[in-house]
C-alpha cells in the first residue's frame, strides 16, 4: 500500500516536472523569438520591447523560486538562456553557472554556456583593441545566433 | 559577479578557456550535439580571427576550425551548416590576404556556401549579409588586382538592394553604400556613367541622416565617389 502510494506520488512529481520543464521552454522561446524579431526588424525604438522582456524574465525568476529546489536546474538554465539572448552576458553567464551547479548538467546547457563565454571573449578583445574593420561581419549570421 | 570579477583577473582569455572546457564538456556527453559543436567552432574561429589580428600565428586554429565547421556541416546540412563552414573560409582568406598567401580558394569556397545558404534560407538577414560582405571583399581584390568585377559587383550590389529592401538597418546601408561604390568603379571602366546611381543611394543615406541615425561613413563614402566621378566627367 505505502509502496504504491510513493509511486503514484512518484508519478504525480514527474508529471508536474515535465510540465514546468515546458512552461519554461515556453518563456524562453518567447523571449528569444521577440528579441530575433526585434533585432531583424527595420530600425526602432526597442525600449517597450526590452521592457517586456524584462518583465518576463522577471516573472520567470519569481517562478524559479516559487517551484524551489526542484526547479533550479531548469529554472537558471531557462534564465540564463533569456539573459543571453537580450545580451546580459555576465548575468547569463552566472545564471548557466548555477544551472549546472546544482547538477544540471546538459550538452545544451554546457553549449549555451561555452557560446555565453565565447561572446564574453569577443566582447573583451574588441573592446580592448581597435573596432572591426569593413571586411569583418558585424554581426554573426542568424543561423549561427540562435540559441542551442 | 564574483565570477565576472575572476575572470577580469584572467583577463579574455580565461573567458575562451572556459568555454572551450564547456563545450567538450558537452562532447562527452554527446558527441553529435549539434549546438556544442557550433559553439565550440564558433569558439575556435574567433580564437583564430582575435590570434590573426594580435599577430600571432593563427594557422593551427585555422585547421582545427575547418575540422569544426566541416563536422557541424555533416551534422547540419542546413543554412547553419553551410554559413559556419562559410564563415571559416572567409575568415582564412583573409588572413591569408593578409599575410600574402594565395586566399582566392578560400573566397570562392566561401562565396559559393553562403549562396547555397542563401538559396536554403532566403531572406535570412545576416546570411545575405555576410555574403553581401564577402562579395564585396572579392569586388574589392579583383579591382585591386586589375580584374573585370562586374559580375561580382552586380550580384553584391542586387542583394544589399535587397538586403536593404528588406530592412532599413545603418548596417544594410552600409552594404548598399559599399556595393554602391563598387559597382560604380567597375562600371567606370567600361565607361558607365554611375551619376545617378550614385545620386539615389546617396539620397537613403541622407534620409535617415535626416532622422538622426549616424550614417557618416556611407555618406562620406557616396559624396566621396560622387565627387571622383564628377571630376572624371569633367
Amino acid at each position: 500500500m505505502v509502496l504504491t502510494g510513493w509511486a503514484v506520488l512518484e508519478r504525480q512529481r514527474a508529471t508536474r516536472d515535465a510540465e514546468l520543464a515546458r512552461g519554461l521552454k515556453q518563456v524562453v522561446r518567447d523571449i528569444e523569438w521577440r528579441m530575433c524579431v526585434e533585432q531583424m526588424a527595420p530600425l526602432h525604438p526597442i525600449a517597450d520591447a526590452m521592457r517586456d522582456v524584462t518583465e518576463q524574465l522577471d516573472k520567470l525568476a519569481g517562478l524559479i523560486q516559487t517551484l524551489g529546489p526542484r526547479a533550479a536546474g531548469p529554472g537558471h538554465f531557462a534564465m540564463g538562456r533569456g539573459l543571453l539572448a537580450t545580451d546580459q552576458l555576465e548575468a547569463a553567464i552566472e545564471s548557466l553557472e548555477s544551472a549546472r551547479q546544482t547538477g544540471y548538467e546538459s550538452p545544451r546547457l554546457l553549449a549555451t554556456l561555452g557560446l555565453a563565454y565565447g561572446q564574453m571573449y569577443v566582447r573583451q578583445r574588441a573592446a580592448r583593441e581597435i573596432a572591426p574593420s569593413i571586411w569583418r561581419p558585424s554581426t554573426v549570421p542568424v543561423a549561427w545566433a540562435r540559441s542551442p | 559577479m564574483n565570477m565576472v570579477v575572476n575572470s577580469e583577473i584572467e583577463g579574455a582569455d580565461g573567458f575562451w578557456q572556459r568555454g572551450r572546457e564547456s563545450c567538450r564538456a558537452a562532447l562527452v556527453i554527446a558527441p553529435d550535439s549539434i549546438p556544442a559543436v557550433s559553439s565550440l567552432a564558433r569558439l575556435t574561429q574567433d580564437w583564430a580571427y582575435w590570434t590573426a589580428r594580435g599577430g600571432g600565428d593563427p594557422e593551427p586554429l585555422f585547421a582545427s576550425s575547418l575540422q569544426l565547421s566541416e563536422r557541424l556541416l555533416e551534422l547540419d546540412g542546413g543554412a547553419r551548416g553551410l554559413a559556419a563552414l562559410a564563415w571559416h573560409h572567409t575568415n582564412y582568406a583573409v588572413w591569408k590576404y593578409r599575410s600574402g598567401q594565395a586566399f582566392r580558394p578560400d573566397l570562392e569556397r566561401s562565396v559559393e556556401l553562403l549562396r547555397q545558404a542563401d538559396a536554403l534560407a532566403p531572406g535570412e538577414g545576416s546570411v545575405r549579409n555576410s555574403l553581401v560582405q564577402t562579395l564585396a571583399f572579392r569586388a574589392t581584390r579583383d579591382l585591386e588586382d586589375g580584374f573585370d568585377a562586374s559580375e561580382t559587383t552586380f550580384e553584391g550590389l542586387e542583394l544589399a538592394r535587397l538586403e536593404f529592401a528588406d530592412g532599413v538597418s545603418i548596417q544594410s546601408l552600409n552594404n548598399l553604400a559599399t556595393l554602391t561604390v563598387l559597382y560604380s568603379r567597375s562600371q567606370e571602366r567600361q565607361g558607365i556613367d554611375t551619376r545617378d546611381l550614385l545620386t539615389e543611394v546617396l539620397g537613403h543615406a541622407e534620409s535617415m541622416a535626416a532622422e538622426g541615425h549616424d550614417v557618416e561613413r556611407a555618406l562620406g563614402r557616396l559624396r566621396d565617389r560622387l565627387g571622383e566621378v564628377a571630376v572624371g566627367s569633367e
